[in-house]
């Protein structure tokens, strides 16, 4: 430096030392050194002032890591606790085709332990690409085994996976879940929001092995798992419910086929069943139609079933009671239509409640005549035949009952006996609830409780449709309708049973009006004990072959799944029907 | 009076004999270094037994300094065979089975029963400096005749052959670093360089078609001409090295709080690449304050070379002063993407005792030349 120069020029004194070298070679190496140092500093200038920011920015993306929390998905249960749909520990493999040299070897290694196919797995892993699913949710143990290869250029991480433990028992209310366990249909799909839970997140500082940092956490929340929900339905009775109508369906040649058991006092539905039916575990496999939940998304027009509803009606407005007599002519001819009975006879003295008991259809067009278009539609209506039930399933549907102005000179005929008219089973089951628990319209639901979760209030609203003494007198014209009507079938040993069969012819589909040919709907609705109704039941069988008659067709696979859910209940048997059961309980 | 005149003349002698600014930098550098050290060395494993073993080092290197300042340098003349034959045993010894350590693909330490002592080509670059400043001081200021060349050439051929088989490319690369500064000084025509300059370019032809260099060697020169060529290998150093130093800004981002450094992303973070771990935590500034301090230590040891009072002296300074001005530029160049990939310390500033005491034996020899510039 200027210091060490001063003494080396310090010329007075004499013995100043004798240049050892000229001085060139010295100011070359100055130059040397002063071109090098100043390239570097420019080069400092280059990295560190001008693309600074950018360099900043590369080191806070590489050293940080934001990593999703997976919660774990809530099970669903039955109403005793069972597991319905549990969420099972799973290992997602992936690839890094990139890195992996030998393809056909790594793809028949994975096919040989995780099965499936290897020209599958070979298309996955070809390329160049860095990151590609091999499995998604696999076995645990056998992705183990494959992990143990340690083969180049595959990588596992945990997952977990949506388990159906008893498959096809209750799929259509169930439902299933995606790869990303995102509910997709049913209750997976209506309850996503409780079943799911809250992903979580992390922002944490990594090292260049990509490991966490201890205590380098920028950000972090928890992952909130998913509620567990237990549902109304009994996995007993469903299964009861379900074999048994899949046994009809199959018996009768049928297309396909519905059933309904709920607990007419507080909606709450016990089983719930429609054919065809589909495995979740394997959805993708299934036709689609498989997950219809028919009695919530389909509609049918009701037939012989809706007559309860007018008769209930007609005492319900006091123009009618049970005994009350008709004079009914073999047919009746209502705004150009001539409407006559399934079974011709000749003319009779009916009461009201031979009109149900033998599911007369002139005796219903001349109950809907007595009450007129708009009291007609005003008590259809009370009976929650123009909205949808408020169950809670996504994708309800309600039935059609058009309104008074757009009805044809004949629907006050036909609409009592359940033509010009459609429903879901559900609405239908809703409707027949209210005569069954003393006239209140209940919302049918599947979800009994959330366990640990005070702040979920369930409501399921109740509303008057009729007075509980005409609810009375309706089930005891329902009870004969089994004990010496066209429902024996439906006969449950030890038990009174109140019903209504139904043979509902279909409506074209071509787009033609009137009705298919040789296309019926058959149909059994009733409840037991049937002066202290715990069970209703709707069943319905699409399109049977061989016979059309609920009475034939349906009734039974009523009274199999009756006999058994009251008996699972421990349904006390009730007293016989009669009058005085009323006037005992006054 | 007389009194006061022998007073005088003796602090005089003393301050003559104390090249202030040399020790002023040399300290600075130091203190410098262990704070980077120790910046570096704190989250890892044992990081308080690195920043003991770097206090030790520098203590250690306190007697070589003193030693070389106290001996007079002409004297080591007389002893260039045992030189030649000390620096030849150095460079060997890695070799020798029970004495040779291999790390990072280089045998180039020194072990007894498995401990790792030092680095023994750190000390022989100081005798190759003696020992060839000898050689070149004994052409009386001009080399311009081929057997003079031949001459210097055959031992630095030797070195090289020497550290080659370690094989250490980077301790090879500072001998020639050394041998051509000091022909400078030396009086080698211009026209010889030139030739020095073609036969160099044959030779690393050479080198690469026959494949002489270990992978990794090969790895690191190439990188640096072709960055992608291995992007999480020998780039990827280099990548993280940038990353950290750009990121420091102009401030930096303050000392122990590198991101890059402390989570592990700059490799040998404490030797070789300490300037990126003082580029991310002290910025521009920082970085400039070193390469303000290295100036001047150059520059002083400059001014104490053409001072000195005969051409061995002169020529042992520039040996130094080529060691030091390579080694800097070398390793600088390298943290910032200028230069290859070699593992080369950086003076004062990198963990390592054998290059520290080294380092500080160098400043003793500097400080012998200057204390004896007067000397006939």
């Amino acid at each position: 430096m200027s210091g060490s120069r001063r003494d080396r020029s310090g010329s007075s004194d004499p013995a100043a030392p004798r240049r050892s070298a000229p001085t060139g070679r010295f100011s070359l190496l100055l130059v040397v050194l002063a071109v090098g140092l100043l390239a570097v500093t420019g080069q400092l200038v280059r990295i560190q002032v001008i693309e600074g920011p950018q360099y900043a920015e590369a080191a806070a993306e590489q050293r940080t890591r934001e990593v999703t929390l997976n919660p774990e998905r809530g099970f669903i249960l039955d109403r005793e606790g069972e597991v319905m749909a549990e969420t099972i520990p799973a290992r997602t493999v992936y690839a890094v085709p990139a890195v992996i040299t030998d393809k056909e070897a790594t793809a028949r290694a994975i096919a040989d332990t995780l099965g499936g196919d290897y020209a599958d797995y070979l298309e996955r892993i070809s390329g160049e690409g860095t990151y590609t699913y091999v499995a998604r949710k696999a076995d645990p143990a056998r992705a183990a085994e494959l992990e143990a290869l340690g083969l180049t250029g595959l990588g596992f991480h945990d997952d977990s996976r949506r388990v159906y433990p008893s498959n096809e028992l209750g799929c259509q209310v169930l439902g299933f879940v995606g790869i990303d366990d995102q509910g997709l249909s049913g209750l997976e799909l209506y309850y996503d929001d409780l079943l799911a839970g809250e992903p979580g997140a992390l922002i944490g500082e990594r090292d260049r092995q990509g490991r966490p940092i201890p205590g380098g956490v920028a950000f972090e929340e928890e992952a909130i798992d998913g509620k567990d929900v237990v549902l109304t339905i009994d996995k007993d009775i469903q299964y009861q419910a379900q074999v048994a109508l899949a046994e009809a369906v199959e018996t009768w040649g049928a297309a396909a086929g519905s059933i309904v058991v709920m607990d007419p006092t507080n909606g709450e539905i016990l089983a719930m069943a429609s054919v065809p039916q589909y495995n979740p575990n394997r959805f993708g496999e299934a036709d689609s139609a498989s997950y219809r939940n028919r009695p919530i998304v389909d509609t049918y027009e009701p037939g012989s079933t809706i007559k309860s509803l007018t008769a209930a009606a007609v005492i319900d407005a006091g123009l009618f009671t049970p005994d009350s007599m008709f004079e009914l002519p073999p047919s009746i001819r209502v705004g150009g239509r001539t409407i006559g009975e399934a079974h011709p006879r000749p003319t009779a003295n009916w009461s009201l409640t031979e009109i149900v008991t033998k599911s007369s259809n002139v005796g219903s067009v001349k109950l809907g005549q007595a009450l007129g278009e708009q009291g007609l539609y005003d008590y259809f209506s009370r009976f929650g035949l123009t909205e949808k039930t408020g169950v809670d399933y996504p994708g309800e549907v309600r039935g059609a009952l058009p309104p008074v102005e757009t009805w044809s000179a004949s629907s006050v005929a036909t609409i009592p006996f359940g033509q010009g008219i459609s429903v879901t089973p559900l609405q239908l089951a809703r409707a027949l609830a209210a005569i069954a628990n003393g006239g209140e319209l209940v919302t049918p639901h599947f979800l009994r409780d959330v366990p640990d979760t005070p702040e979920l209030a369930l409501s399921w609203p109740k509303e008057r449709a009729i007075a509980e003494g005409t609810a009375a007198q309706m089930r005891s014209v329902l009870a004969d309708v089994v004990a010496d009507g066209t429902g024996s079938a439906a006969a449950v040993a030890g038990y009174s049973v109140a019903g209504k069969t139904g043979t509902a012819q279909k409506a074209r589909t071509d787009g033609r009006p009137g009705y298919a040919q040789g296309k019926y709907v058959a149909s059994f609705s009733g409840f037991l004990p049937a002066d202290d109704p715990r069970v209703l039941i709707i069943v319905n069988i699409d399109e049977p072959s061989g016979s059309i008659y609920g009475g034939t067709v349906a009734a039974p696979v009523f009274s199999r799944v009756a006999a058994f859910a009251v008996e699972h209940l421990k349904v006390p048997p009730g007293r016989p029907v009669t009058e005085g059961s009323q006037s005992d309980d006054g | 009076m007389a009194r006061s005149r022998t007073h005088r003349s003796t602090s005089r002698r003393f301050f003559d004999a104390v090249h202030m600014p040399l020790l002023l930098w040399t300290l600075a550098l130091v203190v410098y270094g262990s704070v980077m050290v120790a910046s570096a060395t704190l989250g890892m494993d044992g990081g308080e037994g690195m920043l003991l073993r770097h206090a030790v080092g520098i203590g250690v290197g306190l007697v070589p300094l003193a030693l070389a300042w106290a001996y007079d340098y002409t004297r080591l003349r007389g002893w260039q065979g045992p030189l030649i034959a000390l620096g030849a045993f150095l460079l060997l010894s890695p070799r020798i089975p029970g004495l040779g350590y291999t790390a990072g693909g280089a045998t180039s330490w020194l072990a007894v029963f498995g401990v790792r002592l030092f680095q023994p080509s750190e000390p022989a670059k100081l005798i190759f400096i003696v020992v060839v400043a000898a050689v070149i001081s004994s052409f009386k200021g001009r080399i311009d005749t081929p057997a003079e060349v031949f001459k210097v050439m055959a031992y630095v051929a030797v070195a090289l052959v020497l550290i080659l088989l370690q094989p250490d490319l980077g301790t090879g690369l500072v001998f020639i670093a050394i041998t051509f500064v000091m022909l400078i000084v030396g009086g080698m025509k211009g026209r010889y360089f030139a030739y020095a300059v073609l036969v160099a370019v044959l030779a690393t032809a050479a080198v690469l078609q026959f494949g002489l260099l270990a992978d990794y060697q090969e790895d690191r020169l190439l990188v640096f001409v072709e960055p992608e060529r291995d992007p999480t290998g020998a780039g990827y150093n280099l990548a993280q090295s940038k990353i950290a130093i750009g990121s420091g800004g102009l401030a930096g981002k303050g000392l122990g709080a590198g991101t890059q450094s402390n989570l592990h992303f700059i490799p040998a973070r404490h030797t070789d690449f300490i300037f990126s771990v003082l580029g991310e935590e002290l910025g521009f500034l920082g970085a400039v304050l070193l390469l303000g301090l290295f100036l001047a230590l150059l520059v002083t040891a400059l001014a104490i070379s053409t001072s000195s009072r005969d051409l061995y002296g002169a020529l042992i300074s520039a040996g130094i002063i080529g060691m030091w001005l390579f080694q800097i530029l070398e390793n600088i160049g390298m943290t910032v993407g200028m230069m290859p990939i070699t593992g080369i310390p950086l003076p004062f500033m990198s963990f390592g005792s054998s290059s520290m005491v080294t380092n500080l034996a160098a400043v003793g020899l500097l400080l012998s030349v200057w204390s004896r510039r007067y000397g006939t």
